[in-house]
């Protein structure tokens, strides 16, 4: 049962892989020129500046320019150091020793010591700091200063992915001083040791950074977040667009320099008209994945013998044309065509069969039962596909219907398993153990310990090959089980004037503007 | 007068009690809570119940209010979940901006639709009064949204008349911060215009048939003078009315204005908290916008009098 | 010597949806200098339309279809819509029914009463302010001072009635229009508030063209009468005609209803007006006849086919009724 994309996809990714190659080429011809305010249009506004405290992506795309972790990731997602250069683990995975870079030093001059990992670790870990994904650092029982460049974690239970832990994006374990916390333990101006500095946030109007002169990059060339990060750009203003038409009026009336999401709507007017007037589009495959869910302890969709129906009836292409057009990858599998862990096994999936589908209603005892699909408008594609999930469902004779809730609410069913089938969509899991363990969420661990137990497994070892076997199995298991059904990865559209060079977006989401300079 | 001022505030403190109370059932009672929007689609149970507990949702409701109440009686309107920054200082950063941009809105509706709804009623019943109605009909059908986006594409994109984004307080730079008013402030006075024109132009008429207008023409006024005199004034008493509620419809279009534009407003701030159900929030913001609005009433109920002189306080 | 007013068959219509409403027929009457003329008829028969035809302001959908109207020899038909200004209120005054809300509510008396004298005087504000004191003297409002100051609504309707005549007399006019203006006024001040109206005309040798339907007031203050039926003048006279000879059917119902009035030389039961029976015909269609014919106690044979011109009955007296066409040819 291979997908029939699956070959186009390989070639697809070569494509994209050119039009960034010759970007790419272009802009290496030049030398970075320092200087210049670049103005970056996000989609809404910064909602916190404490990253200990933030749990929004946005503010990780705004502040990974001030702030840095202790490891990050390359372009391949691969583990490199930033504010550590060098660890190692001890044999059972419980302890992990880092010397951190020596004389690198916080905005405000002073170098960053083993203290201050220490201290960080403590307020993002303490529940007063109130982060609401706190959850993920729970693994850490101590963090020790050796001395002033080195420092150990303890865990809790042994975790050979805890790297990933430390290199996470939302929020990010940064790294910050004691000194920028005031008297209530609140961080009202942001000091990193990033290559920009937090100057100002005008609620709702912008942020603004500045270049740190002193900035003391890693070693090699850029290379994802990780190597060379050397800042050209003077001032970084970034500005909310929350109304995307405008957002792109904008950046015709060169307003914004960098539009970080440009929609997808505006594409066919870009080849037609704006390719022609200085601006630059590119598109970059993502991670966030999108799905639907089912519940495992509900009626009807409790029966595998009718989920299966539904995974005959659908077809992905369809799906993810609804609600991306073509700027999405169908995926079956969690895990994206850019990890390393993708593999053939991964495109595996029942390829659309009417047949089969009613074939297994009936081994279901399918008798027309109404089977409710969540989603919200919030997030235009979950609600797109749930309607054509619907109709595509509704071919083999299943009488589902969607319901449209407001997000905290779809949030509440989804936490509570009060649903039959929700629509939905997760941001970059660079670590597939993150991603499959929101099968946890459909209640799949308890109905299928099998699956559990691999993950565990997963978890257990940092052997790469030995977890992409896991992980094949995983996947084939949800193949076998369909606790849900996996529909695409959507790509990154990003637009920049001509002007503006060495801008690239991460798979991961995050766009990088240090190594960007402008050529005016 | 000054008693009757000092009536009306006192009076406004049981309101606002009302207000607090039913401003703190309905955002409690709408499914859904912030530590569910903060922790995204990414957490365990576990780690949703500690984040719940941390921001003490797990109190009874009873005591959340009382917790609540009692520090907005000492004028604390606590901080916002999503921010973490103060409530108050995030309305006094942002709402003169919605109060700049309401303003404006009404007083280009105001003069926009007080001289329609005026020559509407002199010209009613011909074709000017009817291309009026149907302009006036549009204005207030038209949604807002539409309408600003229309705005941005002919006068900032094709005619480079306006920015499209970005803005400057006025009360900073007031030649540029009015340039980034323009725009929003019209099309969101728009539909306000549409409202106070159809206003303007019945209660006119209204007050057209009535004897002391054909007695200011026995006297052998002008009919400009019988109209902008002596009707008008009168007239103008139930439009002011209109006004005012008008005023508290703009301060909710000015939700969309701002999304359109990118003002940094109130508007668009207490949306992204009822999205995100910010509790504390979008009650401090619904309590001072309640506070602005029956500060609003207070003053169309002052101006009446100047209006309609048989009014008593 | 021309007269003050000479209505020579104006015919005002209203153009509706459900036809046009002939509200004035055709009417001809003469008011001269100094004289008192009562205008009587039921509600409905076109009494305010005739005073409003004369400043031209007759509302829309109404229009002056016909006729002419004369003001001191001059024909105010022809006359630009500047130049009626500047009768209005100067040559022609008028006094409305309602000074409840003839008065605006929105202005102080002071500032209307200014505001009449100075569209026509080119006087500074203390001077027509003094002017306007001293005419509220003359109409025996108590503290005028003061009451320029007040808006209508601090005013008893008897105070506001005499603001409005204060009003009216400001610039001597040559006639005054008044359109029952004590109708609404409480019993007890009626009687006062007329003599202050005519004393106060008299005195600045203004006619008066006095709308009312009562009969009582008539007998007391007109020269002569004229009396409407559906948008004629069925009848005209001297007071002393009009009581004591009424010659028109329907004049005779009027005065039969008023108790308190001689009934000239039908003696007949007394009974009031509605027992005529039936009411107004409709101004939109009016039957080919006389159009009292329908309730006319009195109707023979050419009055439902064939509409009664005026027949003079003496220098000054006319009716429209076909009972006086011998009486007339002889
Ligand atoms: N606005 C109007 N529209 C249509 N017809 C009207 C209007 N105003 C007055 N009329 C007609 O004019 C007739 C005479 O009205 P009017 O002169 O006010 O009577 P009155 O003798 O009671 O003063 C009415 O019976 C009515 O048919
Ligand atoms: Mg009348």
């Amino acid at each position: 049962m291979m997908l029939a994309h699956a070959l186009t996809r390989a070639a697809r990714g070569l494509l994209l892989g050119l039009v960034l190659a010759t970007a790419a080429a272009a802009t290496a011809s030049a030398a970075p020129k320092v200087g210049g305010t670049l103005t970056f249009g996000l989609p809404t506004d910064l909602t916190k500046v404490d990253p200990h405290k933030s749990s929004a992506f946005v503010d990780t795309t705004i502040l990974s320019h001030v702030v840095e972790p202790l490891v990050t990731y390359s372009k391949k997602l691969e583990i490199r150091p930033l504010l550590a250069e060098s660890w190692k683990f001890s044999d059972d995975y419980k302890t992990l020793t880092m010397t951190l870079v020596a004389g690198k030093t916080f905005h405000n001059g002073r170098e960053m010591v083993a203290d201050d990992v220490v201290w960080s670790f403590k307020r993002l870990l303490d529940p007063e700091t109130k982060n609401p994904k706190r959850n993920l650092f729970e693994n850490i029982a101590d963090v020790v200063a050796l001395d002033a460049h080195t420092v150990r974690f303890d865990l809790n239970k042994s975790q050979p992915g805890f790297l990933h832990v430390l290199a996470n994006a939302n929020p990010i374990p940064a790294i910050l001083p004691k000194e920028s916390v005031d008297a209530n333990g609140e961080i009202t101006k942001l000091v990193g040791t990033g290559p920009f500095q937090f100057t100002e946030w005008k609620q709702g109007q912008y942020v603004l950074l500045k270049r740190y002169p002193q900035y003391k990059s890693p070693a090699g060339p850029k290379d994802g977040l990780a190597g060379d990060r050397t800042p050209y750009l003077d001032e970084i203003r970034m500005v909310p667009m929350t109304e995307e038409n405008v957002a792109v009026m904008a950046l015709v009336n060169k307003e914004i320099d960098v539009l970080q999401y440009f929609p997808a709507k505006y594409v066919e007017k870009y080849k037609k008209q704006y390719s022609k007037e200085g601006i630059v589009l590119t598109e970059v495959p993502g991670m966030s994945w999108y799905q639907v869910f089912f519940g495992l302890n509900q009626p009807v969709t409790s029966n595998p013998d009718f989920r299966k129906a539904v995974a005959y009836s659908l077809d992905l292409g369809t799906i993810t044309r609804a609600a991306y057009m073509e700027h999405a990858e169908a995926n079956p599998s969690v895990i994206p065509s850019q990890s390393g862990y993708y593999t053939e096994a991964h495109t595996t999936w029942p390829a659309r069969n009417l047949a089969k589908a009613k074939e297994y209603l009936k081994k279901a005892g399918y008798a027309g039962e109404k089977v409710v699909i969540d989603t919200t408008k919030n997030y235009a594609p979950m609600y797109k596909q749930a309607i054509a999930v619907q109709s595509q469902m509704a071919e083999v004779g299943i009488n589902a219907e969607v319901n449209v809730l407001e997000w905290p609410v779809l949030l509440k069913k989804l936490y509570g398993k009060d649903f039959q089938m929700l629509s939905f969509g997760i941001g970059p899991k660079p670590d597939p153990v993150d991603a499959y363990q929101y099968l946890n969420l459909t209640g799949a661990f308890e109905t299928y310990p099998e699956i559990k137990s691999l993950l565990d497994q997963a978890n257990a070892t940092d052997d790469t090959e030995k977890r992409r076997v896991l992980f094949e199995k995983i996947h084939l298991a949800t193949v076998d089980t369909v606790p849900w059904v996996e529909f695409y990865n959507y790509n990154y559209l990003n637009a920049f004037r001509d002007y503006v060079k060495g801008y690239e977006t991460l798979s991961i989401g995050v766009p990088v503007l240090w190594g960007v300079w402008l050529e005016k | 007068m000054l008693a009757y001022l000092l009536k009306r505030i006192v009076l406004m403190v049981p309101t606002l009690l009302l207000v607090a109370l039913m401003v703190f059932l309905l955002v409690h009672f709408i499914p859904g809570d912030p530590a569910i929007v903060m922790v995204g689609g990414d957490a365990t149970p576990e780690a949703l119940e500690q984040v719940r507990r941390s921001l003490g949702l797990d109190q009874p409701q009873p005591v959340q209010f009382v917790t609540w109440f009692g520090h907005v009686v000492t004028g604390d309107l606590g901080r916002s979940i999503g921010t973490g920054i103060p409530v108050f200082e995030t309305i006094c950063e942002r709402f003169p901006t919605t109060f700049v941009l309401t303003t404006l809105a009404m007083l280009f509706s105001v003069a926009l639709a007080v001289p329609s709804g005026v020559l509407a009623a002199k010209f009613r019943n011909t074709g000017k009064d009817y291309l009026f109605m149907l302009v006036s009909l549009l204005g207030v059908s038209l949604p807002g949204f539409w309408l600003g986006l229309m705005a941005l594409l002919v006068f900032s994109v094709q005619l480079g008349w306006f920015p499209s984004s970005g803005y400057v307080p006025i009360w900073q730079d007031p030649i540029a911060g009015l340039r980034y008013m323009t725009l929003p402030s019209i099309t969101l006075g728009f539909f306000m215009a549409a409202v106070v024109a159809r206003m303007t132009r019945s209660s006119m008429l209204e007050v057209m048939r009535l004897e002391y207008v054909t007695h200011a023409r026995a006297k052998g006024l002008t009919e400009w003078s019988v109209l902008l005199k002596h009707a008008l004034k009168n007239a103008f008493a139930p439009t002011l009315t209109t006004i005012g509620i008008q005023y508290g419809m703009l301060l909710g279009g000015a939700v969309v204005t701002e999304t359109v534009f990118g003002l940094p407003g109130l508007g668009r701030f207490v949306v992204t908290a009822i999205y995100s159900r910010d509790y504390p929030a979008v009650q401090g913001c619904i309590l001072f916008i309640a506070l602005v609005y029956m500060f609003v009433n207070l003053a169309v109920d002052v101006l009446y009098k100047a209006f309609d002189p048989r009014v008593k306080y | 010597m021309y007269p003050v007013l000479k209505i020579d068959n104006l015919q005002t219509h209203f153009h509706t949806r459900t036809g046009v409403a002939k509200a004035i027929d055709v009417v001809s009457f003469e008011i001269g200098k100094g004289e008192i003329v009562c205008v009587v008829g039921e509600s409905g028969c076109g009494k305010s339309m005739t005073a409003l035809s004369v400043l031209r302001l007759v509302p829309h959908p109404g229009r002056i279809v016909g006729g002419e109207i004369w003001l001191d020899g001059e024909n105010l038909m022809a006359f630009s819509e500047s130049e009626m200004r500047a009768v209005r209120g100067d040559r022609v005054s008028m006094i409305f029914q309602e000074p409840m809300v003839s008065l605006n509510p929105a202005f102080t008396i002071g500032n209307q009463l200014i505001e009449a004298v100075r569209i026509h005087r080119r006087v500074s504000r203390t001077e027509a302010r003094e002017r306007a004191i001293a005419m509220l003297r003359r109409v025996e409002l108590p503290a005028p001072e003061a009451r320029m100051d007040a808006y209508p609504h601090e005013l008893s309707g008897g105070m506001r009635q005499r603001v409005m005549i204060a009003e009216a007399l400001l610039l001597d006019p040559a006639l005054l229009l008044a359109d029952e203006p004590t109708t609404a006024l409480d019993v007890t001040v009626q009687a006062q508030v007329l003599e202050v109206m005519v004393r106060a005309a008299r005195e600045s040798g203004t006619a008066i063209m006095m709308i009312t339907h009562n009969l009582a007031v008539v007998s007391e203050i007109a020269d002569r009468v004229v009396v409407m039926y559906a948008g004629r003048v069925v009848e005209q006279g001297t007071a002393e005609e009009i009581f004591t000879r009424p010659a028109h059917p329907y004049t005779r119902g009027l005065l039969r209803a008023i108790p308190s009035l001689p009934l000239g030389d039908d003696d007949g039961p007394r009974q009031p007006l509605y027992e005529m029976g039936g009411l107004v015909p409709s101004l939109t269609d009016l039957p080919p006849g006389c159009a009292f014919c329908p309730r006319c106690p009195e109707a023979f044979a050419p009055c439902d086919r064939e509409r009664p011109p005026g027949f003079a009955l003496g220098s000054t007296h006319a009716a429209a009724c076909w009972l006086h066409r011998q009486e007339a040819e002889r």
